[in-house]
């Protein structure tokens, strides 16, 4: 990377007393933390809360930290740890599995996005639409289908890595895809199909 | 191969995950099986919609939050020394395993790579093309130039 | 009485005779030459910083084709486009940090690295290439206008040879920044119209924010791939082991600039420019190029592949074991006659 420290980098100066290296790790990694717990979790006050909580963590563990792996493999494992903690708070706490879609608002920072001018607001509609299903029949994966799906399909990682997060093969990680990929593939059916053009 | 078996390899296909040999073993299933080949589509076409879900980032003053709480928390020593085992201390065995993982897919990968140079797609070359537009060509449109290739 | 007042309107005629002959004598002084204007626009980016959503119309069709951008430059050579739409392309991100340039479109293998064009070596490679468009065009300035609210100075470009594109270029007048363009294929046929939406100078984004909208994990062990750049042609032969095949006709207004060798010099790039636009002809050892939608071509008795790419011509052909390509932005008869002339 061309910044001016590499993520090993920081981790060895925050090893040797700089507290700063710790801000910039936090400020690189916070939107792609957040943005994994959110597709894992589906709601906002979940996600600020258990990045907090990752990113607390990171604190208390980082000085035992090896460079043995990347750091954000390391980083992910704890996001990935974090999320089954709670859900197995909530599924203890509530009979019901929630099945409910994620909250309407497709609420990004605002500053990146920009509403696609170039549709008719009719196609924005149905567009809609499909990203609520979508989000929904993720949402309904099983715990462990979705975390595995959602750092794949967010973060780019490869079966190795995705293995070395999970703490399991790389052929459990490529089932679990394959049964992910599978599911949605059945409920997204009827949404998917030659006409929408994509 | 079969279908049975194809459906089973399209998701690692799908991600490139999967050895040269069964590779080219779906490649040829699919070009004679539609049911086969609409189902990758499907699952292309999926992911492509997950893709463009926006990404969520976290409101503003994140650091100082986490700040505020660090400095309520107390770090006791005990947790300092004895945290959870996710440090990922590896047994022989799995460090045996996995650098063997390692070897082969690193000798895989140049596999790929060599017997990929013969057939090379004109996108490469179309790139190199936007690229030095970009570079030798004032008032080129900067923006636009990277796009012309994806649109058709 | 009547003679003193005749003699005052006389005098103060004179006085302000002078004034004026004095003024409009220093007003070439103060007026910036169109052709500084445009040299200072080139740079103008890398004094900034600023943040802007840009809007691209490209009439080639029936439709206007539509691209909106989000862009960002920070000093001193920093600079972001995140693309916003069409749908194909949104999300679709460039970063280049002067000293990488990374294209990234958020999906699988979609990631590559290009020497960075904001380094300052590229950029006075540019600057070498740019001083073709005096050769080959007739600037002149037409009255200042506004856009985005700010005063500009409106440049007019219009080529020598024909074939090339008319260009209308409108200035920031305090920044240099070109904040509207306007390309035309003849005086009345327009081919893109881009720009500025909304614009900020200033620092909103934070480049930590900005860099990790890309993943981590391709920034691993990524490097560039190697390729040399080679000035001159005589340099070029000496470094090859292969008799180099050269196009010997050229439209006109076009230099060869440099040549870039890969593959540890079996693949040979010759980029040509007039400074405005680009030829790029490629020759390698014999190698399948994968190409959609063409049709095929005879030329001079060789046998090529020839397709229409948005903008540009790309006519693949393999002669003697070597392949080439040649890709322009340029009339069908111009690229035949090129392809022709290779030896």
């Amino acid at each position: 990377m061309h910044l001016t420290y590499s993520d090993e980098q920081l981790v060895e100066k925050f090893k040797a007393g700089d507290k700063d290296s710790f801000r910039i790790l936090v400020e690189r990694y916070k939107s792609r933390v957040y943005n994994i717990i959110y597709g894992i979790m589906g709601s906002g006050n979940e996600a600020e809360d258990l990045s907090q909580e990752v990113f607390l963590n990171v604190y208390r563990f980082l000085h035992r930290f090896k460079e043995k792996s990347k750091f954000y493999t390391w980083l992910y494992r704890i996001a990935v740890n974090v999320c089954f903690s709670a859900q197995k708070k909530k599924n203890k706490s509530s009979n019901v599995l929630s099945l409910t879609e994620l909250s309407e608002t497709d609420n990004t920072s605002g500053k990146m996005e920009l509403a696609d001018q170039s549709f008719s607001s009719q196609k924005k509609l149905e567009d809609m639409e499909l990203a609520r299903k979508i989000k929904s029949a993720i949402n309904s994966l099983s715990e462990v289908l979705k975390t595995t799906f959602v750092l794949r399909e967010f973060e780019d990682l490869s079966y190795q890595k995705l293995a070395k997060v999970f703490q399991c093969s790389k052929g459990t990680i490529k089932s679990r895809l394959s049964r992910a990929r599978e599911e949605l593939r059945q409920k997204l059916k009827p949404y998917i199909g030659e006409k929408n053009g994509l | 191969m079969d279908c049975k078996k194809v459906k089973k390899e399209l998701s690692s296909y799908l991600d490139n995950e999967i050895n040269l040999d069964q590779k080219s073993k779906v490649k040829e299933h699919l070009k004679k099986c539609k049911a086969c080949s609409y189902q990758l589509k499907q699952l292309r076409q999926i992911q492509s919609l997950v893709q463009k879900i926006p990404s969520q980032k976290p409101e503003p003053g994140f650091y100082e939050r986490l700040s505020s709480r660090l400095s309520k928390k107390k770090i006791t020593l005990k947790e300092r020394l004895f945290g959870w085992g996710y440090i990922g201390r590896l047994s022989p065995r799995v460090a045996i395993v996995a650098s063997i993982v390692l070897i082969l897919s690193i000798s895989s990968l140049y596999l790929w790579r060599s017997s990929s140079i013969s057939g090379v797609n004109i996108e490469v070359f179309q790139k190199e093309y936007i690229y030095y537009s970009n570079e030798m060509s004032s008032f080129a449109e900067e923006s636009v130039l990277p796009v012309l290739l994806e649109i058709k | 009485m009547f003679l003193q007042n005749r003699g005052r309107i006389f005098l103060k005629s004179l006085f302000m005779t002078i004034f004026l002959l004095l003024g409009i004598m220093t007003l070439p002084l103060l007026a910036v030459e169109p052709k500084e204007i445009l040299s200072l626009s080139l740079e103008a980016q890398f004094q900034l910083d600023f943040e802007g959503i840009k809007k691209t119309q490209i009439y080639i069709e029936e439709e206007p084709y539509t691209v909106i951008a989000k862009l960002i430059y920070q000093k001193p050579d920093f600079s972001y486009i995140r693309y916003l739409a069409p749908s194909r392309v949104k999300g679709k991100i460039i970063l280049d940090d002067g000293k990488l340039r990374i294209d990234y479109v958020p999906g699988i293998d979609k990631f590559r690295i290009f020497p960075s064009l904001n380094s300052p070596e590229a950029r006075k490679r540019k600057k070498q290439s740019s001083n073709l468009i005096f050769d080959n065009y007739t600037i002149s300035q037409l009255p200042d206008e506004y856009v985005c609210e700010r005063p500009v100075y409106v440049i007019l470009l219009t080529p020598k040879y024909t074939g090339n594109p008319w260009l209308k270029i409108w200035i920031d007048k305090e920044t240099y920044l070109s904040l509207k363009q306007e390309r035309y294929a003849s005086e009345e046929k327009l081919i893109t119209s881009s720009t500025f939406t909304e614009v900020y100078f200033g620092i909103r984004s934070f480049r930590e924010e900005l860099y990790s909208t890309i993943p981590p994990r391709l920034w691993e062990g990524k490097k560039l791939p190697s390729r040399r750049i080679i000035r001159s042609l005589e340099q070029l032969r000496e470094e090859i082991t292969f008799p180099l095949s050269l196009p010997k006709y050229l439209p006109l207004g076009y230099e060869f600039q440099r040549a870039i060798l890969f593959n540890e010099g079996k693949r040979v790039d010759l980029i040509y420019t007039n400074g405005l636009k680009t030829i790029v002809f490629s020759q390698n050892p014999k190698i399948n190029v994968r190409m959609r939608d063409y049709h095929e071509m005879s030329f001079k008795g060789k046998r090529g592949r020839l397709q229409a790419s948005m903008g540009a011509w790309n006519l693949v052909w393999t002669e003697k074991g070597r392949t080439f390509i040649l890709i322009a932005d340029i009339s069908k008869e111009e690229l035949t006659k090129i392809a022709e002339s290779v030896e």
